[in-house]
């Protein structure tokens, strides 16, 4: 058998060009591309080569089973298949909801702790964990539920099939479409975009951010967090010295080189280890808020043209900072710790102890 | 009787295409290397099914878009290498297309009628024996029908034919030769399978 291939094969590949029509000159192959029979045979052969590729199964399937002993062998051999996948999904699945959920409570921590330390690292952990939920395991189920599906349409076609022509094994049971629970949503949360649920738990824990002068009296007269960060500090000077649109307001009683602030923008200051620092060009400063006794006090030091010194000796500061104190006893409130070690600065206020 | 396997009539139409192409071209490095490559990808038709089943875009294609997808490989081949001048490569690529697709779709709702006819045939014929006649019969098709006369058919083996005739022209030629064929494929090579 094998020698009888061998010596076709030979003979073939021996074989002189097709004589037919103009093959038998065979000046050039083009001579053999252009007859009937050749082009013929070949655009027939792929025809049927078409049909015969849509018409039959692909893939690693047998035919459809013949009797009952083939029917309950594949549906037996599908059932374990489907059984193994679908619990394989389900498992996936769980798992992904149960690190979508705890994505939240760690957004949650993890920009707290960006906020009062500054520290990023485990910010990053957290949209790391996002990123690999999505990237990863969110694809990978995606895929497996057509999958799933389709397996499952399988066993239902094989079912029908068996069933239709009496070939059902006793006992074989019609498997219903597998169903999935829905996926979580992925939160996007952020330092600019926080959980809703941890403003609302810091509100109830009476922690308050004032946006301007009036609203931060308000909040050191109460008990509870005030909060000053670069989002307030700027707009949280008193109504003479501060105008509309949160602008520098120079009052008449000011050295001349001040006139030129007069309406311009306060920029935003930035908070390192609880010192605030404004630079309005040609006045720049440095301020740290420590607890005196219950009372703010302010340190620091500051530059203006032809001079500076330390902040403490401003008398406009420290009236400011008097009749805030005033106000804050005249509430009955008193300060009792100031954090100020990072991007923030939190003044817990509480009821004087012992007071009147 | 087992179904015919998908890899036996793929090899039988490499072998086939080689040959043919060999005839007309004269190219061992092509005719054996192509065929070489084809062999490869048509053996390793399920690992490579299973990877691109994985691709989201292909998984959720229907069978049978799948299949006609698949089908388009032997009619490129056609264009590319088996219409020469002759301007029949977009007639007999649409018109392929249009039959195996047509006969894939009406298929399932034949397989009852023709259940009958599947059992006797499968009774009659081994399944390899089916395998080798689908390609047998489009050769004799396509002498019959596209060249016209079965007596030329020496000229596939070094014969000469008694009728030269160019392909020009015989655009029904080919398009009954496709349909036939199509249709032969269809009765030879169908299994009833759920839809």
């Amino acid at each position: 058998m094998a020698r009888l291939a061998a010596a076709t094969i030979i003979i073939l590949l021996t074989a002189a060009p097709a004589l037919a029509d103009d093959c038998n000159v065979f000046i050039n192959p083009e001579d053999c591309e252009n007859t009937a029979w050749t082009v013929g045979a070949v655009a027939t052969a792929a025809a049927a080569a078409a049909a015969a590729t849509a018409l039959t199964r692909s893939g690693t399937r047998g035919p459809l089973p013949r009797d009952e002993g083939e029917c309950g062998a594949e549906i037996h051999d599908l059932d374990g298949r489907l059984n193994r996948e679908v619990h394989a999904l389900e498992t996936s699945i769980d798992r992904f909801n149960r690190e979508a959920l705890g994505l939240d409570s760690q957004f949650a921590r993890a920009i707290r702790t960006y906020r009062d330390e500054g520290e990023i690292e485990w910010l990053s952990r957290a949209k790391h964990a996002r990123r690999k939920l999505q990237e990863e395991a969110l694809p990978d189920i995606q895929r497996g539920i057509p999958e799933v599906m389709a397996l499952w349409r399988h066993r239902e076609a094989v079912y029908q099939h068996c069933l239709s022509r009496g070939m059902l094994p006793q006992g074989t049971w019609r498997r219903e479409a597998p169903s999935f629970n829905d996926l979580m949503p992925l939160p996007d949360w952020s330092e600019d975009n926080p959980p809703p649920f941890m403003e609302e738990a810091e509100a109830e824990a009476g922690v308050r951010t004032p946006p301007d002068h009036d609203a931060l009296i308000d909040s050191l007269g109460k008990p509870g967090t005030t909060v000053i960060d670069p989002s307030n500090a700027h707009n949280l000077g008193p109504p003479e010295l501060v105008g509309p649109g949160g602008t520098i307001k120079v009052p008449p009683t000011a050295p001349m080189w001040a006139s030129p602030l007069d309406g311009v923008p306060i920029p935003r200051p930035t908070i390192e280890g609880g010192t605030v620092t404004v630079d309005v060009g040609v006045v720049k400063g440095t301020v740290r808020v420590t607890n005196d006794g219950g009372k703010l006090a302010i340190s620091g030091t500051y530059e203006v043209p032809f001079g500076g010194g330390n902040v403490q000796d401003v008398k406009r500061l420290q009236k400011m900072l008097a009749q805030i104190n005033q106000q804050m006893r005249e509430a009955g409130m008193e300060v009792k710790s100031i954090d100020a070690s990072g991007t923030t600065i939190r003044i817990r206020t509480g009821p004087i102890e012992g007071g009147s | 009787m087992a179904a015919v396997s998908g890899s036996l009539i793929g090899v039988l139409f490499v072998a086939l295409f080689a040959y043919l192409d060999w005839l007309t071209h004269r190219s061992l490095p092509v005719a054996v290397g192509g065929a070489a490559v084809a062999m490869t990808l048509i053996l390793a038709r399920g690992w490579i099914g299973r990877r691109l089943l994985q691709v989201p875009a292909v998984a959720q294609l229907p069978p049978v878009a799948r299949r006609l997808l698949l089908a388009l490989v032997p009619l490129l081949y056609f264009m590319v290498r088996g219409a020469g001048t002759s301007g029949a490569g977009a007639l007999v690529l649409i018109l392929s297309m249009l039959v195996a697709g047509g006969l894939a779709l009406a298929a399932p709702s034949l397989d009852g009628t023709l259940r009958g006819f599947y059992a006797a045939r499968n009774r009659a014929l081994p399944a390899w024996l089916r395998a080798v006649l689908v390609p047998v019969g489009a050769i004799l098709i396509s002498f019959l029908v596209v060249h016209g006369s079965l007596l030329d058919l020496p000229a596939l083996f070094g014969g000469q034919t008694n009728s030269p005739a160019s392909p020009a022209g015989r655009e029904g030629r080919f398009a009954l030769a496709i349909i036939l064929s199509g249709v032969l494929g269809m009765l030879l090579l169908r299994e009833e399978e759920p839809s």
